[in-house]
């Protein structure tokens, strides 16, 4: 069950996102992990970093979609905690009355054809922030590098989460 | 004056007294719209890291606008103070805590054993290697490239992975995973009568002047040994002192297809190629979202320093530009029939 006075932050500066009409791309510098937001999801990233609480979410949802409420809302509380499973938002219980404006005008639109909001993680770069090990120094202190030549970047594991 | 000047200044003291005890050459490039003087102390490093940017080669100048002082310790007989940090200071990409401030970068390259660092007031960069024999195959098909990302991002230039073909009148960005065909279907402009020309094919710059524009670097680059009968035309450009023992062939573009490179072009699209097992090649529209995804986090974290400034420069690209998808069908030669046909439609 959502707690409906409950808002979300984005959880640090390291995370950093662009919003297009279809999507949000997110990337989490600290860990590599990247991702892909479609869906209601760009509605709902939106909603997150305005501090919305999760009703108003909720509101805004049901008033732009067709879609059944609990519907709606089961698909919201999934996205909201993948979201903080991966680190990406992180929960604040203060509740603020900001969305009842994108409520009202959402109330004036057509409402559109429901798509589930879908968070898919890239994991392919994550190889790339692992800390080479120092082996050896030389007498002056000066590493010695590694003998074989360090892998290509390839992309392999990406997964819905 | 700052502890980490302090060391730059006794760094480059032991390259100027390398270079008063062998001498030292001078070579210039123009890069990014930039000169660049290439200043060696000793003969054990030139011919490794010039052949790449061989075909953005200029004329002597006075006055740069960045000079790299290159050395190794073997060939010149020098020896590098000890280093002033620990073994914790070591980030991932070696750049090293506590030495990279506005002023300067630091970075020790644990795989290849390059140190790089840019003093980027007075415009003079350090590179290098304990012995240049050691040298790595990937850096001499991308030399600099730590040196270049820093200094060209207080240019406004971000260095991207992406590869880059076109004409002078503008081109197309080629973004995407290892293995997705981007490297392949830049080179194949290469072998064809399509007019295109080669501007990269795996690094490259992009301004944005009020345009978007795309530099070439390197004209240069690595292949699988066994793919090498993929590509015959590449046999006379593959670097035989690299490729007798190693699984990657490397090779020099520059004196075997000099009239097909070109220095850079506006960007007319962001282009991810995708393997389909389809005969045919076709274009088809893709999002913004897709291309910023194939494009900004292989960039992104494969530099040092790179993030949000490098990540809004490549939104701002992709939303700038229409993205395509280019199907690549196992009907080679129509490769750069589609892409010339694609260029023709956004001119």
């Amino acid at each position: 069950m959502l707690s409906s006075t409950t808002s979300y932050t984005v959880s640090k500066p390291e995370i950093i996102r662009e919003q297009f009409d279809e999507e949000v791309v997110i990337v989490d510098l600290d860990t590599g992990s990247y991702y892909s937001l479609s869906g209601a999801g760009g509605e709902i990233w939106s909603a997150i970093e305005s501090g919305t609480p999760t009703a108003g979410i909720v509101q805004q949802l049901t008033a732009s979609y067709e879609a059944d409420a609990a519907e709606i809302e089961a698909s919201l509380g999934r996205l909201l905690e993948e979201l903080q499973t991966e680190g990406l938002i992180t929960a604040q219980d203060n509740a603020s009355a900001t969305w009842e404006t994108a409520v009202s005008a959402a109330n004036d639109a057509v409402k559109g054809e429901w798509q589930a909001p879908l968070l898919q993680k890239f994991t392919d770069m994550q190889a790339l922030l692992l800390l080479d090990p120092i082996h050896e120094v030389d007498s002056a202190g000066w590493p010695q590098p590694k003998p074989e030549e360090p892998v290509m970047v390839e992309m392999q594991s990406n997964k819905s989460v | 004056m700052p502890n980490e000047i302090v060391f730059f200044n006794e760094l480059h003291q032991t390259f100027l007294d390398a270079g008063q005890r062998v001498g030292t050459t001078k070579r210039f490039f123009h890069i990014g719209g930039y000169t660049i003087c290439l200043q060696f102390a000793g003969n054990g490093l030139e011919s490794r890291l010039t052949p790449a940017i061989e075909h953005l080669s200029a004329s002597p100048c006075n006055f740069p606008d960045l000079t790299v002082c290159l050395w190794d310790s073997q060939s010149t007989e020098s020896e590098l103070p000890a280093p002033p940090w620990s073994h914790e200071d070591y980030g991932v990409h070696g750049e090293i805590s506590g030495y990279n401030t506005p002023q300067l970068r630091t970075a020790f390259n644990l795989g290849s054993g390059v140190l790089s660092m840019l003093d980027t007031q007075r415009n003079v960069a350090l590179f290098w290697i304990r012995d240049a024999d050691s040298l790595p195959i990937y850096e001499s098909g991308a030399p600099l490239l730590t040196i270049f990302h820093w200094w060209m991002g207080t240019r406004k230039r971000q260095l991207i992975h992406a590869a880059a073909i076109g004409h002078e009148s503008g081109g197309i960005l080629l973004v995407g995973k290892g293995g997705s065909g981007k490297s392949s279907t830049s080179l194949r402009a290469l072998d064809s009568d399509s007019g295109l020309l080669y501007a990269a094919d795996d690094y490259c710059l992009l301004s944005h002047d009020g345009t978007p524009f795309v530099h070439s670097i390197y004209s240069s680059g690595k292949i699988h040994s066994k793919d090498t009968a993929i590509f015959p035309f590449l046999q006379p450009a593959l670097d035989k002192s690299y490729n007798l023992n190693n699984e990657k062939a490397l090779f020099f573009l520059k004196d075997h297809f000099e009239e097909k490179i070109c220095p850079g072009f506006p960007i007319k699209a962001v282009v991810l190629p995708r393997v389909t097992g389809q005969a045919n090649t076709r274009v088809v529209q893709a999002s913004s979202a897709a291309a910023l995804l194939a494009l900004a986090p292989s960039t992104i974290f494969q530099l040092s320093g790179a993030g949000q400034p490098a990540f809004q420069m490549l939104s701002e690209l992709v939303r700038k530009v229409p993205c395509y998808v280019l199907e690549l069908g196992t009907e080679r030669a129509q490769i750069p029939g589609a892409i010339s046909d694609l260029l023709r439609t956004l001119a």
